[in-house]
């Protein structure tokens, strides 16, 4: 019955979902204890992290596997930029640098690798080094960092106009992310469908082809990574207030992984796969760490290989969906 | 003079655990062109093989025996039920790959339990090098290196597999027409390639503590040395090994560990950008 | 096995002491995480633990000292943390290390002293209290190098180990790490001209090597199980008839014990479960422990403690915890740390 309604009106369907999913997402504040919403928050943080892969993964078909290093150089500098305001006020100064940094830094590795034609798994192990590089720098230079104990971020208050929003409530933390995923969400489809993303995708898919169409696809790559930085970037300083503290966990090759993981399984080239990865599985991850963390990783690894093996594109990355995106 | 000496032997000696992990991937990503995120864990693998035989018969040696034989099987298993299906998908290989690598961690550690192991060197006792006492083991191992390294060129360039392996390098299909049994060599390949780690996380055991994370730092370390060197020439590979081993150890005498390692990924990236052929092509 | 004896002899005032559990993984983040849930969701009266000092930093500073929770802390680490709320019955460096120097200087003839520790926080700071004390005592260190952690090859180090010819090499690496060390170490002969000795030579890392390489180091501690006190021995035998006769328990598992402890003593000295009053009692609390007699000192909040310098036998006496021969006792070394607002770098 699903099936034959989504063939009819698919987008229609989609788009009751996705309203009935962010509804409940907004109800849940009323319902789950404060433990949980903060897991939730943090969930939706990552979510929009692994929109900002599937941009470059899905969508362009470049695999990187060292994301992580844009969501922690937005966190740190956003930490960075809060602590040396007097008396830990978030500015937009902060905010802004969290976009702009990562996103500079994209345009830097675009420009340093797509330009002399590295791609595919050159890229993927150049990504996997510079996420090592980070991981290790943020460790060894504590007067910068934090080192391994990390940046503080608690107590922020930030200024709009009407007000100030407490960063340290966690329910006011957890509405600011619900915001900003549904609206990177809709963003991110929306650059999906204007021609910069459909050329994207057409490269994507057959690089050869859409140089041959006049396509100067490192460019657009080198943009999309920018891009992609950035809102990995904006993730990252949404993260940083609600963990209270950053440490090198946020630019390493272990959250560089995982976000490969929640879009592969949610998934990919829908933008809302990674999503529904991230909400699922970094909730469940949340919640059976400990001992059962491993038999949980073990699953996760399990599932990994058969959608890898058997149902490539994820959960949710049916052709339907993704004619809705506008990535096929 | 002395220090630089030393200093030489230091960094071959890290190259030469580099070279017989790297050799391993080399077999694999350079003739097969499979990107095995897994090649830590049998690396792991091969180390706990020998913590499983030293239990049960204390003889570290026979451990090591074991090994590549144990992990050479399990190479072959994984790629016939997994990597068959997946050649000409980079990215497929590369999340199954890593999907293996977590089953094995995490399976490994319950198992375990989390405990560290060890075991002990199979020949202790120092050489005296320069007025200091250096560990004889790490000159065997280094000269296993080079055995390992001579070995492959062998089996490559002396043997009829060799030829029959060269010719699906160079072109699959063509190799396919030409009566090679190329699902065979492959399958043998990976095998090899597994073996190899495994043969390389064994004599490792005895020089650092047995854990199943232990395989995570050589992974990226090892694809480095293996893209340096170049995928067409085991050579190149010894080069490779040498640059990142020795350059990591001469530069950690200079300055620290840490900025060590550092500079050398950094290194190695730059050197990728400009020369993602390898270095000697 | 502390609870049990707690409320055995009738609870805190009344009430019973329910033990919650909860599994952080050594992650800070997931130590935040639950200690807010602990607090927020299941109203704990205080919490205990934390291993790492990343988790303990981050859980102080985001999770119990703005909600004003009870956090009392365990395990030895680098100091720092002042909160009316956060107790410590874990040793400071101070407190392992300045008794330490001096009594290796004098009774192994050490004059040199070569450094080496994983490159985080807590080897900088004990380091820092090393050197001091090394400086004070007219001792001198030649040489200090840290290595990332993970490491798996410290040959470098141990070369320039090899060429300063130092008298003691003090090896502060974390975890696993230093087991591979002190491989490495005894791989290259160095047992045999220098002295192995540090705050980090617990009984677990000297389980795991092979037992007549470590003859003669030396150690740090304020809890071995070979103290020789009826209190220690009693604990000792009881817990291992309820875990196994091979059961190790080193300092840090010791000392939880000794934070359920100071909380029942609290309580009783304040005679209610009033959080400030509690607070007030176990400011004032002493009584007995396996390690010694536990007070707090009112500045630091940090419990005064034994130091006990133990050597390692040679193998043939039996399991590993009990090859740690107590050479010496600092009893009630006052504990001092230099309070910090943000972890140390």
């Amino acid at each position: 019955m699903i099936m034959t309604l989504a063939g009819r009106h698919p987008a229609r369907l989609g788009l009751g979902l996705l309203g009935v999913g962010i509804l409940v997402l907004a109800l849940v504040p009323t319902f789950a204890s404060s433990y949980y919403t903060s897991v939730l928050g943090e969930a939706l943080a990552f979510s929009i992290f692994a929109i900002s892969l599937d941009l470059m993964w899905g969508i362009s078909g470049v695999l990187s596997f060292g994301h992580a290093a844009f969501f922690g150089i937005g966190a740190y500098a956003f930490g960075l930029l809060t602590q040396d305001l007097s008396g830990g006020s978030a500015t937009y100064i902060a905010v802004i640098a969290a976009l702009v940094i990562p996103g500079l830094f994209g345009a830097g590795l675009g420009y340093f690798t797509f330009f002399s034609g590295v791609s595919g798994p050159y890229f993927a192990i150049i990504t996997l080094t510079v996420a090592l590089i980070l991981g290790q720098a943020a460790t060894s230079f504590p007067h910068f960092t934090g080192g391994l104990n990390g940046l503080y971020t608690t107590g922020l208050v930030f200024q709009v106009p009407g007000g100030e929003i407490d960063l340290s409530d966690v329910v006011t933390l957890y509405y600011v992310a619900l915001v900003l995923t549904v609206l990177i969400l809709f963003g991110a489809i929306g650059l999906v469908r204007t021609p910069f993303g459909q050329a994207l995708v057409a490269a994507g898919e057959s690089e050869t082809r859409a140089a041959s169409l006049g396509y100067n696809t490192a460019l657009l790559k080198t943009a999309m990574l920018a891009v992609s930085g950035a809102i990995a970037g904006l993730a990252g300083a949404l993260y940083a207030p609600m963990a209270s503290f950053i440490n090198p966990d946020v630019v390493g090759l272990t959250l560089s992984t995982n976000v490969i993981i929640w879009v592969a399984l949610g998934g990919r080239g829908v933008l809302v796969g990674g999503v529904v990865g991230a909400l699922i599985i970094a909730f469940l991850s949340s919640y059976l760490s400990g001992s059962v963390g491993h038999a949980w990783l073990l699953t996760l690894g399990v599932l990994l290989l058969l959608v890898v093996l058997f149902r490539p594109s994820g959960l949710l990355g049916t052709r339907a969906i993704r004619r809705i995106v506008g990535s096929a | 003079m002395q220090q630089a000496l030393i200093q030489a032997l230091n960094g071959l000696s890290l190259a030469g655990i580099l070279i017989l992990v790297a050799l391993g991937l080399w077999f694999i990503f350079g003739v097969l062109g499979v990107i095995n995120l897994a090649h830590g864990e049998l690396f792991m693998l091969g180390a706990y093989s020998v913590v499983v035989v030293y239990g049960l018969t204390g003889s570290v040696w026979l451990g090591m025996l074991v090994a590549p034989i144990v992990i050479g099987a399990l190479g072959i298993v994984i790629e016939v039920s997994v990597i068959k299906r997946l050649y000409e998908r980079p990215f497929e290989t590369l999340l199954a790959t890593w999907a293996l690598s977590i089953i094995a961690r995490e399976g490994v550690t319950l198992v375990t339990g989390g405990s560290f192991q060890g075991v002990p060197a199979p020949i202790s006792g120092t050489i005296d090098l320069a007025g200091a006492g250096y560990p004889l083991y790490r000159v065997v191992l280094l000269g296993f290196g080079v055995a390992a390294l001579v070995a492959a060129g062998g089996l490559l360039y002396r043997t009829r597999f060799g030829v029959r392996a060269r010719a699906v390098i160079a072109d699959r299909e063509i190799a396919g027409t030409l009566g090679i049994n190329v699902q065979l060599t492959d399958s043998v390949i990976f095998g090899l390639g597994a073996a190899l780690a495994g043969l390389a996380g064994a004599l490792i055991s005895p020089l650092v503590t047995i854990a199943p994370s232990m395989g995570l730092p050589f992974v990226a370390l090892s694809f480095l040395v293996v893209i340096l060197g170049g995928l067409k020439s085991v050579w190149g590979l010894a080069l490779g090994a040498a640059i990142m081993g020795g350059g990591q150890a001469l530069l950690g005498f200079f300055t620290s560990p840490v900025i060590a390692q550092i500079l050398v990924f950094a290194i190695a990236v730059v050197a990728l950008r400009f020369r993602p052929r390898g270095l000697l092509a | 096995m502390a609870v049990d004896d707690v409320n055995g002899h009738g609870g805190v005032i009344g009430s019973q002491i329910q033990l919650l559990f909860e599994d952080t993984a050594s992650d800070p983040n997931t130590a935040v995480q639950k200690a807010k849930k602990l607090i927020n969701d299941d109203k704990v009266d205080l919490i205990i633990g934390t291993l790492s000092s990343a988790e303990r930093w981050a859980v102080a500073l985001s999770a119990t000292n703005p909600a004003k929770a009870i956090f009392i802390n365990p395990t030895y680490y680098e100091g720092g943390i002042c909160n009316r709320y956060f107790f410590n019955v874990g040793a400071v460096p101070n407190q392992q290390i300045e008794p330490f120097i001096p009594w290796l200087m004098e009774n192994k003839k050490a004059k040199t002293f070569f450094l080496g520790g994983s490159d985080y926080a807590w080897p900088h700071g004990s380091f820092a209290a090393v050197k001091s004390a090394v400086a004070k005592a007219s001792g001198q260190i030649v040489g200090e190098e840290y290595s990332p952690l993970g490491s798996t090859d410290f040959s470098g180090t141990l070369r320039k180990m090899q060429a300063a010819k130092a008298d003691v090499v003090y090896p502060l690496y974390a975890g696993g790490d230093g087991i591979t060390f002190l491989k490495q170490f005894v791989s290259f002969g160095l047992h045999k001209t220098s002295l192995a000795a540090s705050t980090a030579l617990s009984e677990l890392i000297i389980g795991a090597l092979p037992v007549q390489d470590s003859t003669g180091w030396v150690a740090s501690f304020e809890y071995f199980m070979t103290i020789d006190t009826p209190e220690n021995k009693d604990f000792v035998q009881r817990y291992q008839a309820k875990f196994g006769s091979d059961a190790i328990m080193d300092s840090i598992g010791e000392g939880m014990r000794t934070c359920v402890d100071l909380y029942a003593n609290g309580v009783q000295k304040a005679g209610s479960l009033d959080k400030e009053k509690v607070v007030d009692g176990m400011r004032a609390a002493q009584f007995p422990d396996p390690k010694g007699t536990i007070h707090i000192d009112g500045t630091s909040q940090c419990a005064y403690l034994n130091d006990y310098i133990a050597v390692v036998a040679p193998p043939g006496t039996g399991p590993a915890w009990q090859r740690f021969q107590i050479a010496k006792t600092f009893t009630d070394v006052k504990p001092v740390q230099t309070c910090l607002d943000r972890p140390p770098g």
